[in-house]
């Protein structure tokens, strides 16, 4: 314990001059600016400013790096809850009830609960970051692909929690999102799978083009429909603050959002995006009133938010103690510490413990900053949605696209976006939802992968699912919640036909 | 058609220029490379940031940009393994305001591997030079029962589908270093396939995969403390390299004809201008002599090629002596050469 505390005390020396303070707001401020961009996502602006960090020291390099990241977590949600534009896979629930609460005139307090959630959970993460960083990597290393199929096959599962209406059709969004998924170039044969000759997309569809387009164009189209009678610009804005009744109902989902969050941050291949899904299906299972979520529960903000921020602080375990990136954003970390001779690895901590500490100091430290950064920015995102449809859907039109084409300077990607928009408005026409659709592509991929790997493991024996007791244990799970969510909606199918 | 004009015009003049210079015999340098560079020079990337060919693109970009006393901008321009990037390349106009990144994967064994590969690297390339080589490496996980290249092959026979060897992605320079060794050692091992070598050492580090077949620049941070296991460094000459000095090389381990050097470099699109071409070939070869370069090269993994394989007459060789070479390992590896669960199925 005494050891801990030296070695925090040893980080806050370094973080807390004034050069590396300075570096960590710097940081801060460009991920807020970018999360809020819709599409300029943390990948995008890190390769962009890699080169700058040469000059800069080591230490500083990362510190300003990991500043810009999870200040983009900040920012991310700022836009779902605003526009409804989820620009990160993460903040797709976010913008479930956030954006419902905006339209309510709430958005001063969906964006207060979504700061202090995350400020909560970045202060926990850290603690578990300092404390637990090297026995928790045995933690990931403990996963088997077995293990980690049945993790995606129970994480799909939620999906249809997530869902308001029909359960088929939840389960149909799911289907179809995975096999959007499965667009490219086979991984074990090379062969093209459903390109249609579109050399373009032999990587397969990028994440913000799907979710820009079924999100955030789709959304727009729908507000053209009616001419512009927005609830917000009527009513007052209500608080910039949650009040206290909303704030107790956020205490519980934001502690449950943070262990989830940080437990499943640690799982390689990019575990943290399922933590804001579980959470929410977590808080929505276990509210008094499940119908209130969706039509702008706070706890569907509040838990999601923490969740998210923990998981993406936790990711930083397994890259500095392992040197395993989970994440494409980690991997350009990697890249950033090799170009300053860094090697990311077990013997990091014991190397470099001024870098270790000193970073994960500035980890709390930035969280700081960023509600410092954000509490005041509050007022002024809000008073941004009274700004004229007329001239508000063109700048977000505008943002997208550039978001999207600078993720892989590919103009067929904002093609691709336009025509998702175009999807996304059947869809809300004909009453599926889009969130699902979303969930089944962003795991659809680790679930093919894993399958696969678990089977070549196995030679082809099926059986290595029940053999990994975790992967046993999660499948059963599965089923259960599956069991669960059929009842009522078995039960509500018997009514109408009784009542027809 | 005007930036065609204009090409043309410059050209002209750039010939204009010449051959006044050559005439009155005074500049040291043509006319045409003295004015040059005027402006930012872009170096097409075509994998996203980070990796070690970004890394290493970045460094050359650096401590070319000072010689020249011009920025050189990285563009990261991912996709198709290269391919997206590469075409942009061939296309941008060979004025010297562009040039690109190339390496192995890219400019020799996607000919054998990507049937739709949109440029022919032995033809729309004027190549700079080769800036870093790698050798590649057989690695293991901690516990593999073998000490020596000898048991490793001893253990893979007598296992033979029970060896399970991960790879990254059918094409990818690590399945095909598979394939290139176990087709020397005449083995057919079970192929697990994962996206990039974050998840393959993830399940290497964990056990549930023996191992892989890696570039020294991707896994010297694991093998040089311990956490895995390194067989076999493929090196070209036998000798062992600077940076695992304490790895047998094949030749040592009795599998001389183990040999996989990737090598890293850049080009510029077909056409450019001679003192153009000229003057950034010498800066290419200028940059690998500074000790800074050579000792970040080391820190991710590589080293600046021998003397005698710098420049660009030297890469176009190499790049046609490695077409022919992938072409031969993939032909005789057959259609089955990619079906990496083929194994699990039969």
């Amino acid at each position: 314990m005494g050891e801990l505390l030296d070695n925090i005390t040893l980080g806050f020396g370094v973080a807390i001059g004034l050069k590396n303070l300075a570096l960590c707001f710097l940081g801060c401020l460009i991920g807020t600016l970018i999360g809020v961009l819709p599409g300029v996502g943390p990948v995008a602006t890190i390769s962009m400013l890699l080169p700058i960090t040469y000059g800069v020291d080591p230490i500083g390099a990362l510190i300003m790096l990991a500043g810009i990241y999870y200040g983009a977590q900040y920012g991310g949600s700022t836009t779902a809850i605003l526009v409804n534009i989820p620009g990160e896979a993460t903040s797709v629930v976010t913008a479930l009830d956030g954006h419902r609460m905006a339209r309510q005139g709430r958005a001063g307090a969906a964006l207060g609960i979504a700061a202090m959630g995350s400020f909560f959970a970045g202060t926990v993460a850290t603690l578990v970051i300092a404390g637990l960083a090297v026995p928790l990597t045995r933690f990931a290393l403990l996963f088997h692909p077995a293990d980690y199929f049945a993790l995606m096959v129970l994480g799909l599962m939620l999906a249809v929690v997530l869902a308001r209406g029909s359960l088929i059709k939840a389960i149909a969004m799911i289907l179809v999102g995975v096999l959007l998924s499965t667009v490219g170039r086979d991984l074990v044969t090379g062969d093209e799978r459903l390109t249609f000759g579109w050399s373009e997309i032999d990587d397969g569809i990028d994440f913000a083009v799907v979710a820009m387009g079924v999100f955030g164009f789709a959304e727009i189209l729908r507000n053209l429909e009616t001419p512009e009678t927005r609830d917000v610009v009527r009513q007052r804005i209500g608080s910039l603050l949650p009040n206290y009744q909303e704030l107790v109902q956020s205490a519980m989902p934001i502690l449950r959002g943070t262990g989830l969050g940080a437990f499943l941050g640690l799982l390689p291949g990019n575990g943290a995006v399922l933590a804001p899904f579980a959470s929410y299906t977590i808080e929505k299972k276990l509210a008094a009133d499940p119908s209130r979520f969706g039509e702008g529960a706070i706890e569907g903000v509040a838990g999601p938010e923490a969740a998210n921020n923990a998981g993406a602080q936790t990711a930083f375990i397994p890259l500095l103690t392992l040197g395993i990136p989970p994440n494409a954003v980690m991997a350009l970390m990697v890249g950033a510490m090799t170009i300053h001779n860094l090697v990311p690895g077990p013997e990091i901590i014991t190397k470099q413990p001024r870098l270790f500490w000193g970073m994960i100091a500035s980890m709390w430290i930035g969280n700081l900053m960023l509600v410092i950064i954000n509490l005041p920015l509050v007022g002024l995102w809000v008073r941004l949605l009274k700004v004229p449809y007329r001239l508000m859907f063109p700048a977000i039109v505008l943002f997208c696209c550039i978001g999207i084409y600078s993720v892989g300077n590919n103009p067929l990607d904002v093609y691709l976006t336009a025509a998702f928009g175009l999807v996304g408005y059947l869809l809300i026409k004909l009453e599926f939802e889009p969130a699902p659709l979303l969930l089944g592509f962003v795991l659809g991929r680790l679930l093919e992968e894993k399958l696969r790997q678990a089977m070549a493991i196995s030679q082809g024996n099926a059986w290595t699912f029940v053999d990994h007791k975790l992967a046993a244990g999660m499948l059963a799970m599965t089923f259960v919640v599956l069991i669960v969510a059929a009842l009522p909606w078995a039960r509500r199918r018997r009514d109408t036909a009784f009542a027809g | 058609m005007l930036p065609h004009d204009f090409r043309g015009l410059t050209r002209k003049a750039a010939i204009a220029a010449l051959l006044a210079a050559v005439s009155v015999a005074l500049a040291p340098l043509p006319v045409g490379a003295q004015a040059y560079p005027e402006r930012n020079i872009t170096l097409i990337v075509p994998f996203a940031a980070g990796g070690a060919s970004d890394v290493s693109s970045r460094i050359m970009a650096e401590a070319m940009g000072k010689i020249l006393g011009q920025s050189i901008i990285v563009e990261n321009v991912a996709g198709a393994g290269g391919g997206t990037g590469g075409l942009r390349g061939k296309n941008a106009k060979p004025d010297g305001y562009t040039i690109g990144f190339a390496h192995m994967g890219t400019h020799a064994a996607s000919v054998s591997t990507n049937p739709k590969l949109p440029y022919d690297p032995t033809k729309d390339f004027d190549y700079l030079g080769i800036h870093l080589v790698t050798p590649h490496i057989m690695i293991t996980r901690k516990d593999f029962p073998a000490a020596t290249l000898a048991e490793y092959i001893d253990h893979a026979k007598k296992s033979g589908k029970g060896l399970k060897i991960a790879h990254n992605g059918a094409g990818s320079l690590s399945h095909l270093t598979c394939v290139v060794f176990f087709q020397q050692i005449g083995v057919e091992p079970t192929y697990v396939v994962y996206r990039g070598y974050g998840q393959t050492i993830n399940d290497i580090l964990s056990g549930a995969v023996d191992g892989t077949c890696e570039l020294i620049a991707s896994t010297r941070n694991h093998v040089l403390p311990g956490a895995v296991k390194g067989f076999a460094v493929a090196t070209n000459d036998g000798k062992r390299t600077p940076l695992l000095p304490d790895v047998p090389t094949s030749a040592e381990g009795g599998l001389p004809t183990f040999k996989i050097e990737s090598w890293l470099g850049l080009y510029a699109p077909k056409g450019v201008p001679a003192p153009i071409l000229a003057k950034l070939r010498e800066t290419q070869l200028k940059a690998l002599d500074d000790p800074a370069v050579q000792k970040k090269f080391l820190d991710i993994g590589g080293t600046v090629p021998k003397p005698e394989d710098r420049g660009g007459d030297r890469m176009l060789a190499i790049v046609k002596a490695d077409v022919t070479r992938w072409a031969e390992v993939v032909k005789k590896a057959g259609p089955g050469a990619s079906e990496g669960s083929a194994a699990a199925k039969k």
